[in-house]
């Protein structure tokens, strides 16, 4: 700052900051150089029915081999410090990697961002959540849920801004702001994923570096500004290229942008079609609610209310969705997936189950004409639990389950429908007097 | 270092009408106004301190009208304070302009901001110790771990949802400690007032979200943040988006006398030796003492008897009744804490207590475990008599009810506890009580 007038062409960077820049350019060129590879192989082997959101989300999610690329990166400075000391073109360098860096940060706010504004990143608790007790969920599940239950657009306001810093990043002007913006909510959520064991980190912190990448010119400049009082020195020469590198650059900024309203179109048609972690299609519309059970027999045998009884099943809930999950003593293998959770079937979609001991998730197919169901445990380790029931609908919405599971054991039960009412629905602005259930 | 003292330029109609209201507005809602606020703080026992203490010292705010609808304890309407307070400043603006003939009032301006600043200072740093010392957001205690999801109001879900991770409130805590510390600096007041910014921006929409209660008091952090800041916003914009060079010019009125720097250097240390310094201290020494004033109950509960009880017996009147979850009478679990508060379950209808929980010494008044949830449980308050071998129990959720249940404990191995009820005049008889020993992923995390 105090060397007077910078030629145009020049960095005036001192030898430190050489090294440091090269440090980062060669680690974020190797990045984006295993990003585009991973993104171009994503878009040729897509097929027709892979055009869904996720495919472009976990295109956009990239961030493996992070701890090579740093290597090889440390190891290219070394060398690069040694051999080259010619810093006339770093200012174009520079220019061309900043363009890159602010592109890769903004898809992965646009990524993050619009799956948040149309709510579909985390759903609102299910009848069995509400259902199954706090200290039977990961911390992880806890954090999902709390954010899912908030009202007045929480999570979509998280995403609106989410997508405000990437749209900032798309411009130099604004890219400062845009990073800033970045920075403060990568930083939160890299507490929050690093508290709740959410198990994301690589992601978090390679757009964390990209947002410091960006800003750290202007620190000094906004130190001497807001913090010295002093006069500040604005960007010299900030778009050393043009004709040609200007069209590059602007191809660029349409190609995110436009790649970013598809894939905000498709995040809007998945939202349309319902939360894509939860099973699609509908249940049994008549069943769908709260069942104590009352009355079980196991193999014929009167079990009466237990805790800890393995066999005896406590409670029962019927979703909306194909899914129905039972409380009962007998221990619930942990699905520990925390993130890519199933999609394709409805077997497979694991979301509502994983992370959770607390209840053991059925998937479920019926036959409404003899009036028999066919429950198949979705948890990965108990999927040969299936069992045969025919039910009975009783005039108050009660139920009678009889029947057989695969390996012979029998059961008959009889469910009182409870029309719960829950507190977290209730709220708190109005005296409320509640027992077990309502 | 570059001090541009008088600064020549004088202040537009507008600006001079703009700043006049500012002034009353900002001195108005940074003064506490509460006649019991002075009372509190002369009435103090220096001597014989508690964190709370100085905490209800930078814990203030204007608070006018107390409008009972719906939306003026949630929504738009709470925030009609400050929609009379600006009238107010508006009318007095307009008088002040008709007196006064000056042309700027860089010093008055100075002033306010000082103002403004350690108004923040004292109320971020207060607000932030009490995540850092983990008594906003406890721990959740057993009972807690085996109430479901769904019978918890939204407010006690975030809150359970912090109080899961402490070190992430620890960290919550420090950044907003650090953002009141910055503001006692003219340096570091930019930067302390971005990070109040963007706490309380966050802490605004959580209240709002989750109908959390506080969101008046966040707001109110974040207009008073943004009118820190407001002053440096068009030059950043020019620096960062316009890309020119700029100068900041801002006036400091020139104390160089030795009383003036004296009363400066004073001051200042006062405020963060009471508000940083001594707080901390006595945060510290609370977090460490016995009887310490937190949400949850401090009293140790019977030894070794913390758990999750099945109710393998239960006589009323002379016979055994059944489990059922329906059962009016019957309970349906039991659950000793580690501190003296023993629950169960039992399906008989009971008012909510909907509050927030404050920290109390008195297990007897502390409400935090039952507050903001539903599901049945009644949670009892109890001291034990050793000797004897008695529980006195004491119902915490009907504090009218005086009347204490005794029921004397036999402990006939480690997983069993037997009560039976000392009182003459109940029928409640005889209670078995087995242990369930569980594991919980909450608590456990990725070693489950």
């Amino acid at each position: 700052m105090n060397t007077g007038e910078i030629p145009m062409n020049s960095t005036g960077w001192n030898s430190k900051v050489n090294i440091l820049f090269r440090l980062c350019f060669i680690f974020f060129s190797l990045h984006m150089l295993l990003f585009a590879l991973n993104f171009l192989i994503g878009i040729f082997t897509l097929s027709g029915q892979g055009l869904h959101f996720l495919t472009f989300f976990q295109l956009a999610n990239q961030a493996s081999y992070l701890a090579v690329c740093l290597l090889i990166a440390v190891l290219a400075t070394v060398v690069w410090s040694y051999y080259k000391h010619d810093t006339a073109y770093y200012r174009a360098l520079d220019y061309w990697i900043r363009v890159i860096v602010r592109y890769r940060l903004a898809i992965g706010m646009f990524a993050y961002g619009w799956i948040k504004l149309f709510p579909l990143q985390m759903p609102t608790p299910t009848l069995s959540d509400l259902n199954t007790a706090y200290g039977d969920f990961l911390p992880w599940k806890i954090y999902w849920l709390t954010t899912g239950a908030a009202s007045g657009g929480y999570e979509s306001a998280l995403g609106a801004l989410e997508i405000i810093a990437g749209g900032l990043l798309l411009f130099r002007r604004t890219t400062s702001f845009g990073a800033l913006l970045a920075l403060l909510m990568l930083t939160n959520a890299l507490g929050v994923n690093i508290a709740y064991q959410t198990g994301q980190y690589a992601f978090c912190l390679l757009l964390i570096l990209a947002a410091i990448f960006l800003i750290a010119p202007d620190i000094p400049r906004l130190y001497r500004l807001l913090v010295l009082e002093q006069p500040a020195r604005a960007r010299k020469n900030p778009v050393p290229v043009s004709g040609r590198g200007l069209r590059i650059t602007n191809g660029l900024r349409m190609i995110v942008a436009f790649g970013m309203v598809g894939y905000a179109y498709l995040v809007y048609t998945a939202y349309l079609r319902g939360p894509h972690l939860l099973p699609e299609g509908n249940g049994v519309n008549e069943l769908y609610g709260y069942y104590e059970v009352t009355d079980f027999e196991w193999n014929g045998a009167l079990v009466p209310y237990s805790l800890t009884d393995r066999n005896r099943w406590q409670n029962v809930v019927f979703e909306k969705w194909p899914t129905v999950s039972i409380k009962r003593a007998a221990a619930v293998p942990m699905d520990w997936t925390k993130e890519g959770f199933g999609t394709t079937g409805n077997l497979d979609r694991n979301y509502e189950g994983a992370g959770t001991v607390g209840r053991h998730y059925f998937h479920y197919t019926a036959d409404t004409i003899h009036r028999v169901l066919h429950l198949q445990n979705k948890n990965i380790h108990q999927r040969n639990e299936r069992w045969d029931l025919r039910y009975v609908v009783d005039s108050d919405g009660g139920l009678t389950l009889a029947g057989t599971e695969a390996s012979g054991d029998s059961v008959r039960m009889t469910l009182r429908k409870v029309n719960r009412r829950y507190l977290l629905w209730e709220g708190r602005r109005r005296p409320i007097q509640l027992s077990v259930f309502n | 270092m570059t001090v541009y003292s008088n600064t020549p330029e004088s202040w537009s109609v507008a600006e001079r009408f703009l700043f006049r209201v500012a002034g009353c507005f900002f001195l108005t809602m940074c003064i506490p106004l509460s006649w019991n606020y002075y009372r509190h703080l002369f009435s103090l026992d220096w001597s014989d301190l508690n964190y709370r203490d100085i905490t209800n010292l930078g814990r203030f705010s204007p608070n006018l009208l107390h409008i009972q609808t719906e939306s003026g304890q949630w929504g738009f309407a709470s925030y009609s304070d400050w929609g009379i307070i600006l009238l107010g400043s508006l009318i007095v603006a307009a008088l002040w302009s008709l007196v006064d003939g000056r042309q700027s009032h860089h010093k008055l301006y100075y002033w306010l901001r000082v103002i403004v600043r350690y108004r923040i200072a004292i109320g971020m740093i207060e607000f932030g110790f009490v995540k850092v010392f983990l008594i906003q957001m406890p721990f959740p205690p057993i009972a807690t771990l085996h109430t479901n999801f769904g019978d918890f109001t939204a407010q006690k879900l975030y809150w359970l949802s912090v109080g899961i991770v402490p070190g992430y409130q620890v960290f919550l805590g420090l950044v907003e400690v650090t953002a009141g510390f910055l503001l006692f600096f003219r340096k570091t007041a930019f930067l302390g007032a971005f990070l109040t910014l963007c706490a309380s921006a966050n802490i605004v929409y959580i209240n709002h979200a989750y109908d959390g209660g506080v969101h008046v008091y966040s707001a109110y952090f974040v207009l008073l943040a943004l009118f820190l800041l407001w002053r440096d916003i068009p030059r950043i914009g020019k620096l960062l988006v316009y890309e020119q060079d700029t100068t900041p010019l801002n006036y400091y009125p020139n104390y160089s006398g030795i009383i003036q720097k004296t009363a400066r250097i004073l001051t200042k240390s006062m405020f963060i030796l009471v508000f940083v310094v001594l707080l901390a201290i006595l945060h510290w020494r609370n977090y460490n003492s016995v009887d310490r004033n937190m949400k949850l109950p401090v009293e140790p509960g019977l030894a070794e008897a913390a758990g999750y009880y099945e109710v393998t017996a239960f006589n009323w009147k002379g016979s055994f009744i059944p489990s059922s979850p329906f059962d009016s009478i019957r309970w349906q679990d039991a659950i000793f804490e580690t501190y003296s508060t023993l629950s169960f379950k039992i399906n008989q209808p009971i008012p909510i207590n909907l509050s927030n929980g404050v920290p109390r010494n008195n297990g007897l008044l502390s409400d935090w475990e039952f507050s903001g949830r539903g599901g049945g449980r009644r949670f009892y308050y109890y001291e034990v008599d050793t000797i004897e071998k008695v529980l006195q129990l004491q119902d915490k959720q009907q504090p009218g009810s005086p009347i204490p249940i005794y029921l004397a404990y036999e402990r006939p191995n480690d997983s069993t506890i037997v009560l039976r009820n000392k009182s003459a005049n109940s029928d409640l008889r005889y209670i078995r009580l087995t242990k369930i020993f569980k594991r919980y992923p909450l608590i456990e995390k990725d070693d489950y």
